[in-house]
């Protein structure tokens, strides 16, 4: 540090400048001393003699006397983000080993049936013409379709407003929307004012929240908040269902309560993978719905942050796709030989989370 | 258009929103109406653009500049502290152009934060007073052990028996012990209640203590002064009631809220509601709620607007801040832990998906200069307690944001929520009291 001081000729001007400056540094010292004096109470504390014979932990049995750290005064204190504590970061369903066999009998199930990854390298101009000609032309339907990943730049209004997801969709059919908090509410007035809007009902909410301070997720990572009143440090992921659905009833075509609503970012898959859309996003889509016919459109350029693979069981179009395999005749063969949806097993009924046959489920 | 722009500029450069031409002038000429991250952006691209040797001296220009504006807000910060605060981009810059400059990894670790934002946080560090905080014991086996001894008399046993790491790691980390019952079957894992359980009595699955070091347990107040005086050594922006008035004690109101008379209550410079929203249909005409009926315009000029919604009400309660004259500009999301410290992944909480987090939405009206911006994340990581309540930590947030002296309501609030410095209004309070002259 000392260098740059030394070194530079501007330094000495700022340093040598007014009075006041240095009366301030006097006022500030003082009360540093003083801050000082009043906290020492609790450092103090913690090695005090007087304590040396008694056990330095008590057991508590109650909840009412349950100790919680405050991370909200951690972070004031420390900078430690609050995302940071979370303790199933790595491995989200710890502690739940039923949970954690349905999970893995269910992706194993889903990798039996599940056709070769597809990709349709489609510019970001040509999107609107090309969903067109798939809708009309080739008569393609998919029953799940996600949109976008985690990156400001592939939320354009125009684009999706053009888009004949209606047609796209079959019913029932889900969609999943990703979007910064700036951009929910101009998702909100897509699905509000665009023609295919009105067909689908916003269902869930999905968040995926970033960790770590160098993060390659955390939105606008360069934009000072000066609008915004907090550090965004969160995706939104709208699920949307289209047609009728009924969980106590249509289990062939949806498992619910299986995956929570929020992805937090597992840093030990991040590391090596910067995906445009994390992992088990793509696996909770899978839990949650049985269709094999699955396509994720990224209407622009992933950019250098990220990267984009293709994956086993979805179509993936976007400009940046690397493999341009894909071919709506060669594809409808393929999942008439997979079939449409993927089978559960008898394990699998048994383990998964039932609604309760007496709540009436409304759609 | 705003969101094609970034396109436009390709992606890389994503964070530079203007056309800039190839000479530096060009981009001087600017620097009144830039904010600070675009005029480096801008600068970083004239020097790609151009290659110019204009742009050297120019980079000690803006160096001097820099120093200069930063020094003016920190006023007694020392040179370091000023360094420090250099935007992230202008360290690009000078580290390329200035061979043999070392930037620290405090530096490099700090080099994101604007230099406003650093010294908000330098303040509210000096403000608040630090609560211990312990980490959990990630070791399986300390649980093990602990767990098949008995746990009134655990430090003697691990005593004789020489467990002395695990004796040392009980008096500095959390521990959170199982308790093995004879209808316990710890195969079947934990209970997704954990200790909020009901049937504690008959339920198979794992519950468990908790063991603390012992500073948490008998927290005792600093002997001299008990409470932190506010005093940071300058001010940012605040309004001059920060060191003249004293924050009002709790006051509450149990009242009908569709009833109240809100002309009465005065202004507020932050409000948070959490409405009992009673929807059951997506239909936004046939939605009723006492909420909407709130004459906002009445108890709020300027401030913000803190809203909890559910994945139902969330559209509604949006587009009823914006007819308010709010923007909503952030949403906050309480990420929801268990006993344990992990994100709560089971119990069926949700319709399609299990429900671990809820939001808020954040409404702000008017300019708000007084307000500090960017403080904390988006974010709140707490437990769950009695089904509804909120976690407490959103009001020390608020009070950061708006200041403890500030005015603040509360609409809908329980016994629960009352808190110095805010009046709770609703139906299910114990009485009214109010020091303030309002009705
Ligand atoms: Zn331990
Ligand atoms: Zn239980």
């Amino acid at each position: 540090m000392s260098k740059v001081e030394v070194a530079h000729p501007t330094e000495k001007r700022t340093t040598t400048n007014s009075n006041s400056n240095k009366v301030s540094i006097l006022l500030r010292n003082k009360f540093k001393q003083k801050y000082l004096a009043m906290n020492s109470a609790f450092p103090n504390h913690y090695s005090h003699p007087s304590k040396k014979s008694k056990q330095k932990f008590i057991v508590n049995k109650s909840s009412k006397d349950y100790f919680k750290n405050d991370h909200t005064n951690q972070f004031i204190h420390t900078g430690k983000r609050p995302i940071e504590n979370i303790r199933n970061i790595e491995n989200p369903v710890s502690g739940y080993p039923k949970l954690q066999r349905l999970l893995s009998l269910k992706q194993d199930q889903i990798n039996k049936y599940r056709s070769k990854p597809f990709g349709a390298r489609v510019p970001t101009e040509k999107m609107v013409e090309t969903i067109d000609r798939w809708v009309s032309k080739q008569k393609l339907t998919f029953d799940v379709i996600m949109i976008g990943g985690l990156s400001e730049n592939q939320f354009i209004y125009p684009l999706l407003l053009n888009l004949q997801l209606d047609k796209l969709c079959s019913k029932p059919g889900f969609l999943f929307f990703w979007a910064s908090t700036q951009q929910v509410q101009q998702l909100t007035r897509l699905l509000e004012s665009s023609s295919w809007g009105g067909k689908f009902r916003r269902s869930e909410e999905l968040v995926f929240l970033p960790v770590g301070r160098d993060s390659k997720y955390i939105p606008d990572k360069n934009d000072i908040p000066e609008e915004s009143l907090l550090q965004q440090k969160q995706w939104h992921c709208w699920m949307c269902i289209t047609g009728t659905v009924r969980r106590s009833t249509d289990s062939h075509l949806i498992h619910c309560n299986v995956n929570t609503d929020i992805i937090v970012e597992n840093t030990l898959m991040t590391s090596s993978c910067n995906n445009i859309v994390p992992i088990s996003m793509y696996e909770l889509v899978e839990n949650f719905s049985s269709s094999t016919r699955r396509l994720h459109i990224l209407p622009a350029s992933v950019g250098l942050e990220h990267s984009l693979k293709l994956r086993p069981g979805w179509v993936i179009v976007g400009p940046d796709v690397l493999v341009d395999n894909f071919d709506p005749s060669v594809y409808k063969q393929e999942i008439s030989s997979v079939g449409s949806n993927v089978p559960s097993t008898d394990e699998i009924d048994l383990l998964r989370p039932k609604s309760p046959n007496r709540r009436l489920s409304y759609c | 258009m705003e969101t094609i722009l970034p396109l436009l500029l390709g992606y890389g450069n994503s964070l530079l929103r203007f056309p800039v031409e190839g000479n530096v002038s060009s981009l001087f000429r600017l620097q009144s109406t830039l904010r600070w991250h675009e005029f480096l952006a801008g600068l970083i691209r004239v020097n790609k653009l151009s290659n110019s040797l204009e742009f050297d001296t120019d980079i000690y220009k803006f160096y001097a500049e820099a120093l200069t504006d930063v020094e003016d807000q920190s006023k007694s910060y020392n040179c370091s502290v000023r360094i420090k605060n250099i935007n992230c981009l202008a360290l690009e810059i000078l580290e390329e152009n200035l061979p043999g400059l070392n930037v620290s990894t405090d530096l490099k670790e700090n080099k994101k934060k604007p230099r406003a934002l650093r010294l908000s946080n330098e303040k509210m560090k000096e403000e608040t007073k630090e609560e211990p905080t312990f980490e959990i014991c990630n070791q399986s086996k300390h649980a093990e052990i602990l767990a098949g001894i008995d746990i009134d008399r655990c430090a003697e046993s691990l005593k004789r028996s020489r467990k002395t790491q695990l004796l040392k790691c009980l008096e500095t980390k959390i521990h959170f012990v199982p308790i093995i019952k004879s209808h316990t079957d710890p195969k079947l894992g934990d209970c997704s209640y954990l200790d909020t359980c009901h049937k504690l009595k008959t339920c198979k699955y794992l519950h468990y203590y908790q063991t603390v070091p012992t500073l948490a347990a008998n927290k005792p107040p600093p002997p001299n002064s008990p409470t932190l005086e506010v005093l940071a050594s300058y001010t940012k922006g605040e309004p001059i009631s920060k060191t003249l008035c004293k924050q009002l004690p709790a006051q509450w109101i149990n009242c009908d809220v569709r009833k109240l008379n809100f002309n009465r209550l005065g202004k507020f410079a932050a409000i948070i509601a959490d409405p009992p929203w009673n929807i059951h249909t997506n239909s936004i005409e046939s939605n009723e709620t006492e909420l909407l009926k709130i004459p906002v315009d009445q108890i709020q000029d300027e401030g913000i607007f803190l809203l909890w919604v559910t994945v139902r009400s969330t559209s509604i309660g949006r587009a009823w801040l914006l007819e308010n004259g709010y923007t909503v500009s952030s949403e906050l999301i309480w990420v929801k832990t268990n006993q344990l410290g992990r994100n709560i992944c089971t119990g069926r909480t949700g319709h399609w998906l299990n429900h671990s987090k809820e939001h808020l939405l954040v409404g702000i009206k008017g300019r708000c200069t007084w307000l500090q911006r960017g403080l904390f994340d988006d974010i709140i990581l707490a437990s769950t307690r009695e089904t509804g309540r909120k976690p407490d930590e959103l009001y020390v947030m608020v009070e950061k944001m708006v200041g403890e002296h500030a005015r603040k309501l509360e609409i809908f609030g329980k016994q629960h929520n009352v808190r110095p410095g805010w009046l709770t209004i609703g139906n299910q309070l114990e009485g009214n009291n109010v020091v303030e002259d309002l009705i």
